[in-house]
């Protein structure tokens, strides 16, 4: 029979073995800069929090990554070994162990997340963040906010994310923080009603268009300043398995202009979020506002459409989803 | 007479900025009510600034809130080492003032195509010598559900 002071001093040891290695234990979440997401009547933007143990001892599987859409925010807090190692560095097209923090620029650094640590072949994630890492107690860390760069990929059991920094903390007015490793709760889908059945309210236009091989769309959008716009787009995976127009987190998609012979100039509209990717294509769909760029650039102007959050919109009791047909009055 | 030709001066040094609004406005802000709603009122405000002419007064003073769509020609903005400050000086002639008045503008900007583009809601008020307007978060004005757009004028 041990003394109650023996039982605390066993207790005590154990946790403090376990807090001794940071990636075991998982790191506290650093001041990012973001407030927590209130729990309830929270509008602004959650930004999921991944926080992934990529030691060749977790003790845990590591948790999926969150559902990632184009042009979100994703705050990382990773922790890997560096003796042994579990990662590698990728730059110019050459391998290099893992070393952390010996760059002057954000390498390409690689970490494989099997799903079932026993069994490495049964596949899992594939993570690629350009990064520098932080050295402390053998372990580098990982910690900040990334953006998706590619689409996700999936082959023999593993699928492939990649993720680029992002210099700035989104703004505060806009993001909030989400829980460690909970994907965003889902909120009942609110529907925007019909304009027939209100009055007073501004009609959003419905914008449908097909996307071809080459990124074409098959009509024109209702781009105007400040306008919002109601978008379903199905998008084609290329040969690459990336699906056409995605880049840097965003998609771009082509309206050539029909009366130029050359057939070099038009609009190029942008789009970032509300996307989801399947196996054989990406979809765009939900609300977006719609901002001007102003630059001509070799004949072709560009317009941008944000992603708004639907819930919101619909909450302020101002809009009203315009009949097909009626929207560009 | 001579106001017909200033006029026709307006229009075409508005002419003379090619592209200068490539993109139309249609704030998705609900219409103002004439009967008091509580809503703040945004009103709407287009000019463009070349050659030492501006296309249009200076909005009223009396308001708050307003939609600017404002293209003025690059060598017209001055710009400051605080990345989102900008003045022009609005030349006398269009409005009430008899000298040069100076129009500060607060918050991103794009310059393109040899021209600064200041498009969005803008608040802010002006005193004698010179004004100064703040850009609001263009979404946020529209999702708060606090405005409305007034074109009454």
């Amino acid at each position: 029979m041990r003394t109650g002071a023996g039982m605390t001093a066993i207790i005590c040891s154990a946790l403090l073995v376990a807090l001794s290695h940071p990636a075991i234990a998982g790191r506290p979440i650093p001041d990012t800069g973001l407030d927590h997401c209130k729990p309830r009547g929270e509008h602004r933007i959650p930004v999921p929090t991944w926080s992934v143990d990529a030691s060749t001892n977790a003790l845990s599987p590591s948790p999926p990554p969150p559902s990632i859409a184009g042009g979100s925010f994703v705050y990382i807090v990773l922790g890997a070994d560096m003796y042994p190692s579990t990662f590698d560095i990728r730059s110019g097209g050459a391998v290099y162990p893992a070393s952390c923090g010996k760059f002057s620029y954000s390498p390409l650094v690689s970490f494989d997340l099997p799903k079932d640590r026993k069994n490495p072949t049964a596949g899992g994630t594939r993570l690629h963040l350009k990064a520098l890492g932080t050295f402390s107690h053998g372990t580098c860390s990982y910690d900040g906010f990334f953006i998706s760069a590619s689409a996700p990929q999936t082959a023999q059991g593993w699928t492939d994310l990649t993720f680029d920094p992002v210099d700035k903390t989104p703004p505060r007015d806009r993001y909030c923080l989400a829980d460690v490793n909970t994907a965003r709760r889902p909120e009942p889908r609110k529907v925007l009603p019909p304009c027939e059945r209100t009055a007073h309210r501004i009609p959003i236009p419905v914008w449908q268009p097909a996307v071809s091989a080459d990124g074409e769309l098959t009509s024109d959008p209702p781009h105007q300043h400040g306008a919002i716009v109601s978008t379903s787009i199905e998008v084609p995976r290329a040969a690459d398995g990336n699906c056409i127009g995605w880049r840097n987190g965003d998609f771009r998609f082509v309206r050539k202009n029909p009366i130029s012979s050359a057939n070099n100039s038009g609009l190029a509209v942008l789009l970032r979020g509300n996307d989801s990717a399947g196996p054989a294509s990406c979809r765009l769909s939900g609300f977006y506002l719609n901002e001007p760029i102003f630059d001509v650039q070799d004949g072709w102007s560009r317009t941008f459409f944000g992603a708004i959050d639907a819930n919101r919109m619909i909450d302020s009791g101002q809009y009203c989803l315009a009949r097909r047909g009626e929207e560009s009055k | 007479m001579k106001r017909i030709y200033l006029r026709l001066a307006l229009i075409l040094a508005a002419a003379s900025l090619p592209g200068a609004s490539l993109a139309a406005a249609k704030l998705a802000l609900p219409p103002c009510s004439k009967f008091p709603s509580g809503k703040k009122h945004v009103y709407p405000w287009t000019a463009t600034l070349a050659g030492g002419v501006m296309s249009a007064p200076l909005p009223s003073n009396d308001h708050s809130y307003y939609y600017f769509d404002f293209v003025a020609a690059e060598d017209a903005v001055k710009t400051y080492a605080s990345a989102e400050k900008f003045s022009v000086v609005v030349p006398p002639g269009v409005a009430q003032w008899k000298s040069d008045y100076q129009l500060f503008l607060y918050g991103k900007a794009e310059q393109a195509n040899g021209r600064y583009y200041f498009t969005g809601v803008y608040a802010g008020g002006s005193g004698s010598d010179s004004a100064e307007v703040h850009r609001r978060d263009t979404l946020e004005i529209v999702l708060s559900g606090e405005y409305c757009l007034d074109s009454s004028g």
